[in-house]
């Protein structure tokens, strides 16, 4: 599969609209509760357009893609080792956010790739890495 | 040397609660591995103990980057001992204002002995390790 070659683009990914429900949601979920993604109020008295979305939704996004990776690699025993995130830009209400991937560095054991999560404006608002075991 | 923010806890989450991370994330995928990884974030919370003991509010503070080294699959209902530490911090002057930049580390174990090990992590006795860079806003100006 040309998905185990270095630099091949992996298959990317895509998630429906962030809604401010989902954001309460998520805050109960993940136990932060940070204003700024809950209350329009705060949000812009601490000098953001709106309320935005909990960085690692995006994150989260990411994580449930690796595993989308590791079914579509056929690794189905297999797990996360390792995965980062950075945040490059702020993720509001109503936007899709699509996350792809391209492959890094691979093994028949282990692949390691780098991902992008895009907001619907095309604009890359986090960049990561993730490290997939085959066992 | 004793690093001079340390926070050490214990703390679980329910199936419940990795339930609800799934409806949160609106996952799509059919076959739910376990829980979802970033469920580590439920560890923050020694991160947010040290950011309340250092008087910065929540609504200044944006997540800059985060990365999870997994050795072992988290379970629901689990006691974990928890280990947060304030590695690292710095301020820099931004084009709106003064931003200041914290680094977290926090250590997920099962045994409270294994969280000042240092070969517990190259044995894999922890679960996860998490990296939080956190960048608080000045919002005075």
């Amino acid at each position: 599969m040309n998905e185990f070659l270095k630099g091949s683009k992996l298959p990317s990914f895509q998630k429906p609209a962030i809604t401010r429900e989902q954001l309460a949601l998520y805050a109960r979920a993940s136990q932060d509760n940070n204003p700024i993604h809950l209350d329009e109020e705060v949000a812009k008295k601490a000098g953001l357009p709106s309320v935005i979305a909990h960085g690692m939704l995006t994150m989260a996004f990411m994580g449930e893609y690796l595993y989308f990776i590791l079914k579509h690699l056929g690794w189905d025993g297999g797990k996360i080792s390792k995965m980062s995130c950075h945040f490059k830009a702020m993720v509001f209400p109503g936007d899709e956010i699509t996350i792809q991937g391209t492959v890094k560095q691979v093994t028949n054991e282990k692949l390691e790739c780098e991902i992008d999560a895009i907001n619907s404006k095309k604009e890359v608002v986090a960049i990561g890495t993730g490290v997939l075991s085959s066992h | 040397m004793k690093p001079k923010h340390l926070f050490q806890f214990e703390w679980s989450f329910t199936q419940e609660q990795a339930a609800l991370f799934f409806k949160a994330v609106s996952w799509q995928l059919p076959d739910r591995l376990g829980v979802p990884p970033t469920i580590a974030t439920v560890f923050r919370k020694g991160e947010f103990e040290i950011l309340n003991l250092l008087q910065i509010p929540l609504k200044q503070v944006l997540h800059g980057e985060q990365e999870y080294i997994f050795h072992k699959n988290l379970e629901p209902n689990k006691i974990y001992r928890c280990e947060t530490i304030l590695k690292n911090q710095h301020e820099k002057q931004g084009s709106s204002g003064k931003l200041r930049f914290l680094v977290f580390s926090t250590k997920v174990c099962a045994e409270p002995e294994l969280l000042r090990d240092v070969k517990a992590t190259e044995t894999n006795e922890s679960y996860v390790e998490c990296v939080t860079n956190i960048i608080v806003r000045d919002v005075s100006k």
